[in-house]
């Protein structure tokens, strides 16, 4: 049973590969593209393509995370995370 | 929030002036031992200091630093190195081309960086540049951001030491390929970095664990891990090993027979006699017992293992086993380490002698007895005449 999905995107010579994104529903995570930059990224007639990999949850999980005030306690539910709004 | 004294942040004008004032004592310029004084058969530098404070107080030298390093990190490539001592002294050697750290004094000499005594440990990765300490329960961070080791959320570089704000407190931290793992003073673990083959212990494999995480086990009363150069991470609980993320050649022990990626934090080994896990790379792990016994589990063809022997143990029969005949009297083990490199050099203290060894073509002994030397044996370098031909062995000490 996996664990993530991989999705292919389109990417530019403006995306950030360093720089990741978030999903409120995992706050202590961020996601981010297998490629590192452009160069890693195919080319098909000119448009780059990069993908990335979503997180899928089968169970309830609880996490501890490190917080400013404390240790935050953080449910996630069953479901996938970190998929891209494009 | 904590600060850091007896740093300067203005311009210096004397430097030594105000290290000596400040921090109790001058710089040790590397390969500076004979003219401090030792005969000739006692050429060592810094590398030395480095690598064992014993064998630094053996060879008399311990003069210009009055208290002994309890724990080094540092070497590679980037002439970054990094110690504290036993009363919590930070001290550091920095060289004027390591470019991502701008601390108050970079020349490749040791000094003692500020005057704070409660250093607790600290930890350096090579391949982000990154230093990481505990000072008195808090953790710190100076170094690049971008791999997710500083645990906070943010991704920002420092150049300086920034102190990192939470609220629990905290005993350890390691570093290592693209992870940091930090142990609470109560022994539970957090994990942060790219969540590569379930490395940090998260029950994922994607992105990575920005802010730092407690592993999905809860494991408790760890006291011991080691990050490693790749992707696998290695605990110590009760003198067992539990293993979370990549175990292609067995290398937290025998208890995981599939080569298959490790979800979470596993027991791995049951021996319940190691205090320290150490030397972990792609292809190898060791483990120093409680009766000074060096264990081994992975590829032993790259000539990692002290013994001299090349064989492997990667199987449910044997993974972690000790070596070189069950001797005692092993303190220390360590490697340069990182996923590019194939060749690693080794360090390990036995019977408080240092030994120099590991790679493939004896690449460790070409560094310290020059490039006409192929041997592929391990040397024994403490008390040794084979110092002597040292001409630069700080280029042996060990990152991570």
């Amino acid at each position: 049973m996996n664990d993530y999905n991989t999705y292919r995107v389109e990417v530019s010579s403006d995306t950030d590969f360093l720089e990741g994104w978030k999903d409120d529903a995992v706050p202590n995570m961020e996601f981010m593209y297998d490629q590192e930059s452009l160069e890693e990224c195919e080319q098909i007639d000119g448009v780059y393509y990069a993908t990335y990999r979503t997180w899928i949850v089968h169970k309830e999980h609880n996490i501890e995370v490190a917080g400013k005030n404390g240790i935050d306690y953080i449910t996630i539910p069953v479901g996938e995370y970190g998929l891209l709004n494009n | 929030m904590g600060e850091i004294s007896g740093v300067p942040t203005a311009d210096i004008n004397n430097v030594d002036g105000f290290f000596t004032t400040q921090g109790g004592g001058g710089g040790i310029t590397p390969n500076s031992v004979a003219s401090a004084g030792s005969t000739g058969t006692q050429l060592i530098g810094s590398a030395v200091i480095l690598t064992n404070p014993d064998v630094t107080l053996a060879f008399n030298i311990g003069e210009e630093i009055t208290q002994r390093f309890v724990k080094i990190e540092g070497g590679g490539e980037r002439d970054v190195f990094l110690a504290i001592t036993s009363n919590g002294e930070l001290w550091y050697n920095i060289a004027a081309t390591e470019t991502y750290l701008s601390w108050p004094v970079k020349d490749a000499t040791w000094r003692r960086y500020g005057s704070d005594t409660d250093w607790d440990d600290i930890a350096y990765d090579e391949g982000y540049s990154v230093c990481m300490a505990v000072r008195d329960g808090d953790l710190w961070f100076s170094g690049v951001g971008t791999g997710r080791q500083r645990g906070d959320g943010s991704t920002t570089s420092s150049a300086s030491w920034i102190e990192i704000q939470d609220s629990l407190t905290w005993s350890k931290i390691r570093l290592g390929y693209r992870k940091s793992i930090a142990i609470t003073s109560t022994g539970e673990v957090y994990f942060s970095g790219y969540n590569y083959d379930y490395m940090t212990g998260q029950g994922s494999q994607s992105g990575n664990t920005a802010t730092r995480t407690r592993d999905q086990n809860n494991l408790t009363g760890v006291t011991d891990a080691d990050a490693g150069c790749y992707r696998t991470s290695l605990l110590v609980k009760d003198g067992n090993i539990y293993q979370t993320g990549r175990n292609t050649y067995l290398m937290g022990g025998p208890l995981i027979s599939s080569t298959s990626d490790v979800n979470g934090p596993t027991l791995s080994y049951d021996g319940g006699d190691v205090v320290t896990v150490c030397g972990l790379t792609y292809w190898s792990a060791f483990a120093i017992t409680n009766t000074g016994q060096l264990r081994f589990a992975g590829t032993g063809s790259y000539r990692q293992r002290p013994d001299n022997s090349t064989s492997s143990q990667n199987t449910t029969s044997n993974a972690m086993d000790v070596i070189d005949g069950g001797a005692t009297g092993y303190t220390f083990y360590a490697q340069k380490s990182r996923s590019t490199q194939s060749q690693y050099p080794a360090i390990a203290i036995k019977n408080g002698q240092l030994k120099l060894g590991g790679g493939t073509f004896g690449h460790i002994i070409k560094e310290v007895l020059g490039a006409s030397a192929n041997s592929t044996s391990w040397i024994d370098a403490g008390n040794t005449t084979a110092v002597t031909a040292a001409m630069n062995i700080s280029t042996i000490v060990i990152g991570k």
